[in-house]
């Protein structure tokens, strides 16, 4: 017998396991293993030949901690992650928002969709396609000094900037999902009621809606800024020079032969992110938030 | 009134840049100059001709549906597997097997590659075809898990209460009740699995070995040896085939809703 | 060819059927071989050799493709010995690749073409062995440059960071190119440094790295950004220089004045290679006099072997400036491995260098 709150601790049931033990195995043999592996390289050293020497030594980690250059770019790319989940979220807001609330729910699939869909493309190619937009003879500054609104072409490639709306624009679909889902299973009855009580609609949003959604909003925030902070492959192509991240110290450090120092630095990154989903953690309560019961 | 037609307009806005991008690629699939720059001379569909003789590339986009489809089963039914453990069931440690799932998703794709390249030499299983799938695997998983967690945690259990009132078994009622009427979710899990597998670079990266590639590890080499509108042409047709699956999926979806 | 070398050339015949006879196989010189052959090679480098490959010995060429050397040893290490058979590698990283027991010496009496290279690149390292077979070289540590856009011609690196071309200018993105370049610039030369010395180098990268715009992967990249506008000025080898040139791109070639160093690169045996017959038929055809020929037209490099210049389009010849670099081969410096320390050095300092850039 098998019942939402009924199996607890111990007690072992034949069905429960089999739902359990093939993800779980799945992710033990998958992650956790070669996780952990990467975990013992990066105690070992590389000699002059560039062979793997199997002791088990500090010596990456008083590297990474010692040179400034690997926990400032760390830091860099934290910064990076933090604008672009902040412009995600200045976009999926109200994004989402006018989604659920303005539009028939036969089309509202079909847009969210719609964001999905340019996922399918390569984002190789997109984020190439970015050059002939932003670019100095692209789209953008042909179409500004076509208007006569510019004289001279605005150089935003190769900037900070198009880092972000490079990454801007593949992360808002991970943005836009968990809060187009939490603005969806609002309770029209409980904004009706806050507007029947004289509230405006910026403050029925701010005071209302908004402590309603929160957990959507966090969990689109944690999906886009984690993973932005390893990102390295679209800031070189946008940033250039500018778009230097942790990400290509790692990937350095392994096509150098130094497979202890790039498994050090992953570490590192690994157990910060470990630390700001424990911190995100504490403000969330999974039964409550995920499974919506109280 | 104001706040609607203001959203509105911000909502076109963004739709429009988002898919600036993409329409240009189309449109420089038909570009005839080798160099990708504007303004475009001249229209024509070599591209897409020398496309259906680039052996390489057609290969690896069979490659990568091939990844993309098995990938998407297993992890489809994984998570679903995982959703159904989690709502279903409290069980100790229930927080840390949510941890666990959510990582892959989490985790930046280079330490996921890094890793499972270094665990594949470790003992000895060899990059390619079989490596590419199981990293898919798990990456795509907590992306369904998650999903099917929302969607089980809406569906109405009385249903299934009914069926096995009626004598249905465990898995007759899996089968019959449940996974009809989550169908919804389902096909969203696997359409985030599928998006995954397909745009999938990083890992694919490290797990490639001779003879197997995706097709976003032959567009890379490609933009390394010698970007032609070629690469273009690929990438609008597969727009043009999602394009196509989304909406037969809509479709399907629009016809299970009440 | 004179009797003396006709019996040389039997000599060779004759001992490579014998070598051939033990792999269980009819001399190869002249048979098909079948099967496949998988090869790691250079982007855009020995492609055009394949079809005439193919044709020839009735072998399937799988040919995978990288950037840097180090990505190819990687390439290697992650598929696992007994999967790729060649790898192309130069510039003292195929001794990297032999240290690491990557690659096995080459047996070069089966090469019919050996004999026919320059002598230079017939001898054998300190080692005693042949860890490659040169297949292509040239000069590297140039700069390229659009002349309608700068206005001046480009004769030095002083020149190139005067100030006057700030924020026009294009890096590579190679920690031991960055490394040479600026030991050049910063009047040193090419070998291992001293403490001082790399502070000083490190100092000067600093330093020019305030007037660059932005770096690049490969020299496609390069090219991609000369066209539209966005750099006027690049790092460049002679090879990259002359692939841009010939996609249309209007831009000049110049040889710094304060030092700049040759490069050579050619096909390395791997161990426990899966199809060692054709490995070698592979190396022979890719050395031989009309693969060799077709290097300057097709990928714009130098070839090895020094039977192939006469049988090259004399525009050709010029373009490459051949007989001007063979004139000049013994007086130009190669590049050569320095060792782990060196590299991880070079690469700190670059890494540091664009970290202070952002």
């Amino acid at each position: 017998m098998r019942t939402e709150t009924g199996v607890r601790g111990g007690r072992v049931n034949g069905q429960f396991l089999w739902l359990l033990l093939p993800p779980l195995f799945t992710l033990m043999v998958l992650f956790v293993a070669p996780i952990s592996l990467m975990a013992i390289y990066s105690f070992w050293t590389t000699d002059q030949n560039y062979l793997v020497q199997q002791q088990l030594q500090l010596t990456q980690y008083e590297r990474v901690f010692s040179d400034p250059l690997y926990l400032q770019t760390l830091l860099s790319s934290a910064y990076m992650a933090l604008l672009t989940t902040l412009g995600s979220l200045a976009l999926a807001l109200p994004l989402a928002y006018f989604i659920v609330r303005f539009v028939p729910l036969r089309w509202r699939v079909l847009l969210v969709l719609a964001l999905i869909v340019p996922g399918w493309v390569s984002v190789l190619i997109r984020t190439y396609s970015w050059n002939l937009v932003i670019g100095e003879s692209g789209l953008m500054n042909w179409a500004l000094t076509s208007l006569g609104l510019i004289d001279e072409p605005i150089k935003l490639l190769f900037t900070k900037a198009s880092v972000v709306i490079g990454l801007v624009y593949i992360y808002l679909p991970y943005m836009l999902v968990p809060i187009y889902a939490a603005i969806e299973r609002l309770d029209d009855a409980v904004l009706e009621a806050a507007e029947n009580l004289g509230a405006d609609p910026f403050r029925r949003f701010i005071y209302v809606t908004l402590p309603l959604i929160a957990p959507g909003i966090l969990a689109g925030c944690v999906i886009t800024f984690i993973p932005a902070v390893g990102e390295y492959v679209v800031p070189n192509m946008l940033g250039g020079l500018k778009g230097m991240m942790y990400g290509n110290l790692i990937t350095t450090a392994f096509s150098n032969f130094n497979w202890p120092l790039g498994a050090a630095l992953s570490m590192v990154l690994l157990v910060s992110i470990l630390a700001c989903l424990l911190i995100v953690g504490r403000f969330l309560d999974v039964n409550r938030n995920m499974l919506g019961r109280q | 009134m104001l706040t609607r037609w203001l959203l509105a307009l911000f909502t076109t806005l963004v739709y429009v840049i988002i898919y600036l991008p993409i329409g240009l690629v189309v449109l420089t699939s038909f570009n005839q100059a080798t160099i990708t720059t504007l303004p475009i001379e001249h229209l024509t569909f070599h591209w897409y001709a020398a496309l259906l003789e680039n052996v390489k590339t057609l290969q690896s986009l069979w490659t990568s549906l091939e990844v993309g489809i098995i990938s998407t089963t297993i992890a489809t039914t994984l998570g679903l597997l995982s959703a159904l453990a989690i709502v279903r069931h409290d069980f100790r440690g229930k927080s840390a097997f949510l941890l666990l799932t959510t990582m892959p998703m989490l985790a930046p794709g280079i330490i996921m590659g890094v890793s499972l390249l270094l665990f594949a030499r470790f003992v000895g299983f060899q990059t390619g075809f079989l490596a590419i799938l199981l990293g898919h695997i798990l990456l795509a998983l907590p992306y369904c898990t998650f999903i099917l967690i929302s969607s089980l945690a809406r569906f109405d259990k009385s249903l299934e209460e009914a069926a096995r009132g009626l004598g249905a078994s465990e898995l007759g009622v899996l089968f019959r009740v449940t996974i009809p009427g989550i169908a919804s979710g389902i096909i969203g899990a696997a359409l985030f699995a599928f998006t995954i597998s397909i745009g999938e670079f990083v890992v694919s990266f490290f797990l490639t070995s001779a003879g197997t590639t995706t097709l976003p590890i032959r567009i890379y080499s490609i933009v390394k040896v010698g970007i032609t509108p070629e690469i273009n042409a690929v990438s609008a047709l597969i727009l043009v085939a999602t394009l196509v699956l989304a909406i037969a999926a809509f479709r399907l979806t629009w016809s299970n809703k009440k | 060819m004179n009797r003396r070398q006709m019996l040389v050339a039997s000599a060779a015949a004759i001992s490579a059927t014998a070598i051939s006879a033990g792999f269980g196989r009819k001399v190869w010189a002249d048979t098909k071989i079948g099967g496949e052959i998988n090869v790691l090679s250079w982007g855009n480098y020995v492609d055009y050799a394949l079809p005439s490959f193919e044709q020839k010995y009735g072998t399937k060429v799988n040919i995978d493709y990288y950037a840097d050397e180090k990505e190819a040893m990687n390439k290697i290490r992650a598929a696992g010995l007994g999967t790729y058979d060649i790898v192309f590698l130069g510039v003292g990283q195929e001794e990297v690749a032999m240290k690491q027991g990557l690659t096995d010496p080459i047996d070069v009496a089966k090469l019919a073409s050996f004999k026919d290279l320059y002598p230079q690149f017939q001898q054998p390292k300190a080692t005693g062995v042949f860890d490659h077979v040169t297949y292509s070289w040239g000069t590297n540590g140039l700069i390229a440059y659009d002349p309608a856009k700068t206005g001046a011609p480009i004769k030095s690196w002083k020149d190139v960071f005067s100030g006057k071309y700030k924020g026009r200018i294009g890096k590579i993105d190679k920690a031991n190119e960055q490394a040479y370049r600026t030991v050049f610039q910063a009047g040193f030369k090419y070998g291992p440094l001293s403490d001082d010395q790399w502070n000083k180098v490190a100092e000067t990268l600093a330093g020019d790295m305030s007037q660059v715009r932005t770096i690049y992967q490969h020299y496609d990249e390069m090219a991609q950004l000369l066209a539209t506008g966005e750099i006027w000025i690049a790092d460049t080898d002679d090879g990259g220089f002359r692939q841009a040139k010939a996609k249309g791109l209007k831009i000049e070639l110049a040889y710094p004045e304060e030092g700049f160093i040759a490069w050579y690169d050619g096909p390395c045996l791997i161990k426990q290679a899966p199809h060692p017959a054709a490995a070698y038929a592979f190396i022979d055809h890719v050395i031989s006099p009309e693969t060799q020929a077709r290097l300057g037209k097709e990928v714009g490099y130098s070839p090895a072997n020094a039977k192939a210049v006469p049988m090259m389009d004399a525009d050709i010849r010029k373009t490459l400036d051949i007989d001007n670099l063979v004139a000049n081969m013994s007086r130009v410096q190669f590049q050569t491995d320095l060792g782990a320390a060196y590299e991880d050095k070079a690469t700190d300092v670059w890494q540091k260098a664009k970290a202070q850039a952002q």
